[in-house]
């Protein structure tokens, strides 16, 4: 099974804000809040094929999830990003469901690295 | 080396992330959600007279103004655009980064962060710009001194210009950017005789703005002391050479200064004119067809060598003549295309009649400006006009 989280990334990240594993928990948390909005932003907008928004929360989430070490997630959002660039709508619905999906992996990969 | 950084990023992780790695490092940070809250807090900054930022990080993508439209409009203020901007993209953006740098960003830095390349980034463009901000402190403190030395020059130059009876004398005087050493002298000397220096120190700067202070003195303590006791003419003007030539070259040898100089003593009764000519631009005689005379040169510079040799000349001008002297500013003053202007085409201006002295140089003064064009002027440029009254007046006696 590959690794959600990708355990170098995360390092890289704990490195950046200089070790502070307290700080690394507040981060995840906000991740965590924030990525629930930017997957209803993403549903919002394809009802009314709002081409820049979804590609907006896609390129965020993508950019989020690849400081997290979530390669997956990551990459899942950026063809999404990509689909939205040249306003590919077909099948869209269902791979925000399977984004979804990932996200719980993510979600609870990196709840267990906060309580480290 | 701590800076003040502005993080402009709509990602709130992003923005956590890099205040608290900044601060970690030892910068102060601020925040702005996007472009648009960026600018304004750029602007009201600026209105206080503030500099609130040593560099900006900024992100490409963003609603309300993305990291482009930003980019733009901080390049485009005169009073934001040397701002070091840093943008932050992710790697497969590439192509947006290289036109954001052609737009003026300084450097960029991949998403997701790399803590090593985080701080070199940073620590470059702080570096670079304390190294800016020292080389401005370093011209303003080059403008003051050639500041100073303007004012030098300028302070020894006279006040007023004596107007004999029968005679109309003026002067003009147009420093170049870089203080140079012309100067000029109108001074009485009794008797019915005036005095005048017409002058060229050798090289630029304030250096030479104060050997023309010196010079200057000299002539005239000099001339001043030896025309307040009788006796000829030619030998107190010789005398007064002779002195200043021998105190520069031997208190100031190593100094190696020297100046070019056309001395003269006009008997306002009669015209006559006595003179050494020290190595300088020959001035001329001219009536109304042209020049007619051309008072060639005497001797070496002075100061150069003690006892140098000189020779005295005289000349008479006669009524509706003109005595015309100046520096090689005028002659050697260059266009845009390299042409000087030339003593011939100087001269050929000067068949048009004008009324007073004063506005044959504004006129002289114009045409040269005319040649010069856009080009900045290289010499300064220095002209004194004597002309002496058409018809013949009765000298008044002088005691």
């Amino acid at each position: 099974m590959t690794e959600i989280i990708e355990r170098t990334a995360l390092e890289r990240l704990l490195q950046t804000v200089g070790g502070d594993r307290v700080f690394l928990t507040e981060l995840i948390a906000a991740f965590l809040a924030d990525t629930p909005k930017q997957i209803d932003v993403m549903r919002q907008a394809v009802r009314v094929r709002d081409a820049d928004a979804f590609r907006r929360a896609a390129h965020t989430l993508k950019a989020n999830a690849a400081n997290f070490g979530a390669t997956s997630f990551s990459q899942k959002s950026k063809a999404l990003e990509d689909a939205a660039k040249q306003n590919a709508w077909q099948g869209v619905e269902s791979r925000i469901v399977e984004l979804e999906l990932v996200f719980q992996d993510v979600r609870r990969a990196l709840l267990a690295e906060s309580k480290r | 080396m701590p800076g003040r950084i502005l993080i402009v990023d709509d990602n709130q992780v992003n923005r956590m992330v890099l205040t608290r790695a900044l601060t970690g490092q030892g910068h102060t940070t601020a925040v702005a959600e996007n472009g648009r809250l960026a600018l304004d807090m750029l602007r009201h900054a600026q209105s206080d007279g503030v500099v609130l930022f040593d560099v900006i990080l900024l992100d490409l993508e963003m609603p309300e103004m993305d990291g482009f439209a930003a980019l733009r409009e901080i390049k485009s203020d005169p009073a934001l655009r040397d701002l070091p901007v840093i943008v932050i993209s992710g790697l497969d953006e590439m192509d947006a980064v290289v036109r954001c740098i052609e737009m003026g960003a300084e450097d960029y830095l991949p998403k997701p962060f790399n803590p090593i390349l985080l701080r070199a980034r940073i620590d470059a463009s702080l570096e670079k710009k304390r190294l800016r901000d020292r080389e401005q402190v370093y011209l303003k403190g080059l403008e003051r001194e050639l500041e100073i030395g303007r004012r030098i020059q300028a302070s020894f130059l006279p006040d007023e210009i004596p107007q004999p009876h029968g005679w109309d004398i003026a002067a003009r005087f147009q420093p170049a950017r870089e203080v140079a050493g012309d100067f000029y002298d109108v001074f009485e000397l009794g008797e019915n005789k005036i005095a005048l220096v017409v002058a060229d120190v050798c090289d630029k700067g304030v250096g030479a703005a104060l050997f023309m202070a010196l010079f200057r003195s000299l002539m005239r303590a000099l001339a001043l002391q030896n025309f307040s006791t009788p006796g000829i003419v030619s030998h107190k003007l010789k005398d007064t050479l002779l002195h200043t030539n021998n105190y520069i070259a031997h208190t100031h040898a190593r100094a190696n200064m020297f100046a070019t100089m056309f001395f003269g003593v006009l008997e306002t009764s009669t015209g006559e004119l006595t003179y050494i000519n020290a190595g300088h631009e020959p001035p001329v005689i001219c009536n109304a067809t042209g020049v007619r005379a051309t008072l060639a040169r005497t001797g070496m510079p002075v100061g150069l060598f003690p006892d140098a040799p000189y020779t005295l000349k005289q000349i008479i001008l006669a009524p509706g003549e003109m005595l015309f002297a100046f520096t090689d500013g005028i002659a050697d003053a260059q266009n845009a295309d390299g042409e000087f202007l030339s003593r011939e085409k100087l001269f050929a201006w000067f068949t048009s009649p004008t009324s007073t002295a004063s506005e044959f140089l504004a006129r002289i003064q114009a045409r040269v400006d005319a040649h010069i064009g856009q080009v900045s002027q290289y010499d300064d440029i220095t002209m004194l006009a004597l002309r002496r009254a058409k018809q013949i007046q009765n000298p008044k006696k002088e005691k």
